[in-house]
């Protein structure tokens, strides 16, 4: 227990050694905790819903308003509150699919390496990563029929390929390192070479993907949504709002700018998290 | 060097494997959707009997397997079908509309290559000093801004605020008349002498490129960055700096060289990433390019313009990667020893 | 080791220069400030340029939408044409007689009118026409379909048209039948499903036109725009400053379409804007805004077979549900309720309903339906056009005012390209759709008709009220050939739909274009869809431009 605190200590000493991963920690905390108390926080939460009041609509930045409304006579504020639930929840659910997923595959077809299955794995994993991934799942995103967990789905179709190729590289080299051999000798199963062998070792560079993808993951979602293909009316969605706001520029810029500085804001705190994060792990390699 | 023709041509082959799985899956998908598309093609007033006749002539009576073979066959002969959205073969609509694309990313891809080599290096020759955290400050808000949204403030601030750069409505203004050669605008309009139709082609260029490529130059820049600034730390550096190698030839033989090959292959990765944005980008700004066709497209479930449009980025997808293969080969020495042995 | 790197530095930063793209902003700015004004052009001086919300399709056999009639309207000639108190005129036929059972009509056809391409036309060409639409099946054919049993070319001035059935409004819907080039296509056929016609000349269409009307078509930018210039030979007389040449822009972004605006480089602009910018256009120097009442209607097309809107007290209750005052004021500014199926406009309109905001009768209505128990547990799907961002301010605001009455309504935004088809099944047709209706014709009945009759092949039909009696009766109707009694017919079939409720009603709302007043003149009065953009009584004076 010490030691894990020690530990712990020391990782902590790393994070904190530059400051911009504590401003990210900030960030994102501060996003987490609007996300999960939206309704307490947010001034007028029923403008995320079914809400519509043109006496207020499209009204600059005020004291009632403090981000201004949008056409509805919605609180843009209380609507970027109330988006950041779907955007945390998009990545969460994103990741916590494609991670396994890929890992699994590329582990597999890493240990069979030279054969068939391997063959066959990988150049699955090709054909998904012989396009923009942002190309497909739009296609996926418009196919199926325009919704927020249609837009999650055809994202994490294209996230999974990513880790399958990282998990296929390490396994494929560790696989004929001595302590695989004598785990095969002493009749160790495929799931036990997997989950006991290669995933300590895969962690730290999973892990480090991991953080820095979860901006990834909210820019391609908020394309999607953008494009008018994830989070549907009245729901709030950053891309969305961005994307109807265009047609009112400059006149009402409220409508598009805030909307555009939320995404950064977010997207800018998971980045340098995921910097403090990888300097936690490179530490450890070293 | 046989050893290299050997792999390459291996790789081909893969590379149309690859592709050939990539058409299968994008076109099954694409047929499983629900709904009529000799309905959406005809429009909103076609009878009946018209709508059958379509619907026979484009064999989508037919079982998926047998439709995606005549598809195959057609694409083998230089037939991509027709569209549903453009009545058009959509032949016709790539190569009308693919050049303003391939512009848009050219320029979005190779000019800003500059300026990533200054920023990076001027950051690491002045590490943590004020050049060195303005790129890395500057550096991080651009990575974390999507390309969408930089095309939103540029629009807003070049188009509207100040109004000196125009922001809408195409390749080049209304009365300049370029005979198309390369159907690149710019350089079809510099080939033909006519610089004035060059320049408003340029400024028409400038906003999309910059929104395009503004988030990979920063990113780039910090990859060289902090290449130079790991690499001028090593023992190697410190033993040819003492053996009195002039510092020019250390800084662009050992220092530059090898921060820019590991920048290279994410560059290249970028650039056909930009087709990706350029979705969003090019319909934000009226550019009309394939990537704002393929989204009409997508919207439209125009079936044969999406697979079409897809099947394309994936070989331009491939042909980058071979590309950066080659161009790491030639700068890096190691790699070109270590493939001819 | 620093000072060498300095001097990398610099050729790096002279290199960037060079391409052009190395200062960032601050240098191209220096370079434009000049420049940016010049576009636009001399070219530009006399034309007409507006925005429609897609493609124009521009074959008179397969388009039938606003930019495509305003498209085929002005580079073709109808065989009749409207005017502006809802009857017909002579144009290319200058006269014409009926047989005594109404089932033969006869047209004189104008000797003096060329094609584009300088050869005549003749009855043969009329005919031609005809034929086209018919076998060709899209477009305006649905006004002829089932009525038009043989067009012929009795000699050279002499069209000739034998109905299957005595059909009323014939003459109205003859507004909408566009003269082709029959010997133009004919060179032009490539090989299709028509037989001796090959594709009938519709991969020539897509790019040319075959028409004889004011306007020939120069170039088609696919997804773009389509324009055109001044037909000189013209066999009506030109105006000196009718336009010289129009560009149709293919796509409708409010952003673009304001700046364009702004700088002149647009004459007109659409009426889908939404509220805010074109009250935002219309304050701009020199613009000002026109209103066309053309009949257009906007009402929500409810599916009369699909749960829980296959019910009639729960339709009515919808129309209890829509703040028609805000509607009218806010939303569709200048728009006046409406209270029939069918267009205001049209003669043979009469009050069906008289829907207010009114929940507590929304609420007595969804009590006397069969979902009395249960319509909380349904969901309702309202859909609306992505290119119209007005409608889905209805879709919200109906959606707000349903949540009140405990009806759970998803709002869904879909292109038209698949709005058109869902309405092609009864299965895919959403339960509500906003959408709006210009009328085609000036007769009520074709308007009854496309959309309650379950025979009808277009979009509008899409409530699905599959309802024998209102069939036949509006069969009945449309074989009446004296105006009088047949108009009495249309008010008769009203008053029966009152019960059915097939569809709500919401507003009737007028064109509202903003164009260029400091330097043109634009005074559309034809209420028909398209007929807002008749480029020959537009008038322009570019010496009038700012600059």
């Amino acid at each position: 227990m010490n030691r894990f605190a020690e530990k712990l200590k020391r990782s902590w000493f790393k994070f904190a050694e530059s400051k911009i991963s504590i401003v990210g920690l900030v960030i994102v905390l501060a996003v987490v905790l609007l996300a999960v108390f939206a309704p307490l926080v947010a001034p007028y939460y029923d403008h995320c819903g079914a809400y519509v009041n043109f006496a207020d609509a499209n009204k600059a930045p005020c004291s009632q308003y403090l981000l201004g409304t949008d056409l509805m006579g919605r609180d843009i504020l209380s609507r970027l509150i109330g988006s950041l639930r779907s955007t945390l929840l998009m990545s969460v659910i994103v990741l916590s699919i494609s991670v396994p997923v890929g890992f699994i595959v590329g582990s597999i077809a890493g240990y069979y390496k030279g054969s068939l299955l391997d063959t066959i794995l990988m150049r699955i994993t090709d054909i998904f990563l012989s396009i923009p991934s942002l190309v497909l799942a739009m296609a996926i995103a418009a196919v199926l029929e325009p919704s927020l967990k249609n837009s999650m789905l055809a994202i994490t179709v294209m996230w999974w390929p990513w880790y399958a190729r990282l998990a296929y590289g390490i396994a494929s080299s560790m696989k004929a390192e001595n302590f695989i051999i004598y785990a095969e000798l002493t009749g160790a199963k495929l799931p036990h070479i997997i989950f006991r062998e290669f995933l300590p070792n895969c962690i730290s560079p999973v892990l480090t993907k991991m953080t820095l993808d979860v901006g990834y993951v909210i820019i391609t979602g908020a394309s999607l949504s953008f494009a008018g293909l994830g989070e549907q009316a009245p729901k709030p969605a950053l891309g969305n709002m961005i994307s109807t706001g265009i047609d009112y520029l400059p006149g009402s810029w409220w409508m598009t700018i805030f909307p555009a500085v939320t995404i950064i804001l977010i997207v800018l705190g998971f980045n340098l998290l995921g910097d403090g994060i990888s300097n936690i792990f490179n530490m450890e390699d070293n | 060097m046989s050893s290299i023709i050997k792999s390459t041509v291996k790789r081909l082959l893969w590379a149309v494997v690859v592709l050939l799985g990539l058409s299968v899956m994008i076109f099954s998908l694409l047929r499983i959707i629900p709904g009529d598309p000799a309905r959406m093609a005809l429009g909103e007033t076609a009878s009946e009997e018209a709508v059958a006749l379509y619907r026979e002539e484009m064999h989508y009576n037919d079982p998926l397997p047998i439709q995606y073979g005549y598809w195959l066959k057609g694409v083998l002969q230089g037939d991509l079908g027709m569209s549903i959205n453009t009545k058009r073969p959509v032949l016709q609509d790539v190569k009308e509309f693919l050049p303003a694309t391939l512009e848009l990313v050219l320029w979005a891809s190779i000019p800003p290559i500059f300026v990533t080599l200054f920023f990076g290096i001027a950051a690491a020759m002045y590490k943590n000093r004020w050049p060195d955290y303005l790129l890395r400050f500057t550096g991080y808000i651009a990575i974390a801004t999507p390309s969408f949204v930089w095309a939103v403030f540029l629009l807003l601030i070049f188009g509207f605020w100040f109004h000196i750069l125009p922001s809408i409505g195409g390749r080049i203004s209304l009365g300049y008349q370029v005979p198309a050669v390369t159907n690149l605008v710019i350089l079809d309009a510099i080939l033909a002498g006519d610089w004035a139709a060059a320049w408003d082609a340029f400024l028409h260029i400038i906003l999309p490129a910059t929104a395009l490529s503004i988030g990979h130059v920063m990113q780039e820049a910090r990859i060289i960055r902090s290449a130079m600034v790991d690499n001028s730390g090593k023992d190697y550096i410190t033993m040819i700096t003492s053996q009195g190698v002039p510092a020019r030839v250390i800084n662009q033989k050992y220092l530059l060289r090898p921060s820019v090959i590991s920048a290279v292959s994410i560059m290249g990765l970028d650039i056909a990433g930009m087709f990706g944005n350029a979705f969003l980008v090019e319909s934000i700004f009226n550019w009309p390019g394939l990537s704002r066709y393929a989204l009409n497209a997508i919207m439209g479930k125009d079936i044969n313009a999406v697979c079409a449009v897809v099947l394309i980025y994936g070989v331009i997808f491939i042909l980058m990667n071979f590309l950066v293969d080659t161009v790491v080969l030639i700068l890096d020495p190691r790699m070109r020893q270590g493939r001819s042995s | 080791m620093k000072r060498k790197m300095v001097w990398f530095l610099a050729v790096v930063l002279l290199l960037s220069c060079l391409t052009g793209c190395g200062g960032g902003p601050e240098e191209t700015a220096a370079g434009t400030s000049g420049e940016s004004a010049s576009s636009g052009g001399t070219q530009a001086q006399g034309l007409v340029r507006t925005t429609f919300t897609r493609m124009p399709k521009i074959d008179p056999a397969t388009g039938s939408d606003v930019a495509a009639s305003a498209s085929i309207l002005n580079m073709y000639d109808s065989l009749v044409y409207p005017t502006s108190d809802g009857n017909v005129e002579p144009n290319i036929a200058t006269e014409w007689t009926t047989s005594e059972d109404g089932l033969v009509w006869e047209f004189k056809i104008r000797d003096d009118v060329t094609f584009h391409s300088g050869n005549p036309l003749t009855a043969e060409d009329v005919a031609y026409s005809m034929n086209r639409l018919l076998t060709i099946g899209q477009g305006y054919s649905f006004l002829f379909t089932g009525i038009v049993e043989k067009a012929e070319a009795v000699d050279a001035t002499t069209f000739r048209i034998t109905c299957s059935k005595t059909y009323g409004p014939l003459l109205s819907a003859l507004v909408r039948l566009y003269i082709v080039d029959s010997k133009l296509l004919a060179e032009n056929y490539e090989s299709g499903s028509y037989g001796e016609f090959g594709d009938y000349g519709m991969n020539y269409l897509l790019s040319h036109d075959a028409g004889s009307g004011a306007y020939c078509l120069t170039e088609v930018q696919q997804d773009i725009s389509i324009s055109g210039t001044r037909f000189e030979d013209y066999w009506k007389e030109f105006d000196p400053n009718s336009p010289e040449g129009f560009i149709f822009y293919a796509s409708n972004e409010g952003v673009t379409v304001k700046a364009m605006m702004s700088r002149q480089e647009l004459e007109i602009s659409d009426q889908y804007q939404s509220a805010e910018n074109i009250a935002e256009i219309a304050a701009m120097d020199g613009i000002e805004m026109v209103t066309n009442t053309t009949g257009q209607m906007v009402s929500l097309w409810v599916n009369n077979q699909k749960k829980p809107t296959d019910d009639p007290h729960f339709r009515k209750a919808l129309g209890y549900l829509m703040d028609y005052a805000s509607l009218c004021e806010v939303v569709l500014p200048g728009s006046i309720q409406n209270n029939s199926v069918i267009s205001p406009v049209l003669l043979g309109s009469v009050e069906m309903y008289d829907f207010s905001y009114n929940l507590d009768k929304a609420k007595e209505e969804l009590a006397l339906s069969k979902y009395a128990d249960s319509y909380q547990n349904e969901e309702i799907e309202i859909v609306w056009d992505s290119a119209t961002p007005d409608r889905e301010k209805v879709a919200l605001m109906f959606q707000a005012a349903a949540q009140q009455v405990g009806l759970n309504v998803k709002v869904v935004q879909h292109p038209w390209a698949t709005i058109v088809e869902l309405a092609s099944s009864v299965e895919s047709s959403p339960n509500l759709t906003v959408l709006s209706l210009t009328p085609q014709c000036s007769d009520a009945g074709i308007q009854l008709n496309t959309l309650l009759h379950s025979g009808t092949p277009t979009w509008e039909k899409m409530s699905w009220v599959e309802n024998d009696q209102i069939d036949a009766a509006i069969d009945e109707a449309l074989a009446i050939i004296d105006t009088e009694e047949r108009v009495a017919a249309y008010q008769a079939i009203q008053e029966d739909l009152k019960e059915i409720c097939p569809m709500i009603p919401l507003v009737q709302s007028p064109e509202r274009l903003c164009y260029q007043a400091s330097y043109m003149e634009f005074n559309p009065t034809i209420p028909l869809q398209g007929y807002s953009f008749v480029l020959r009584d537009m008038r322009v004076y570019p010496e009038r431009r700012a600059n």
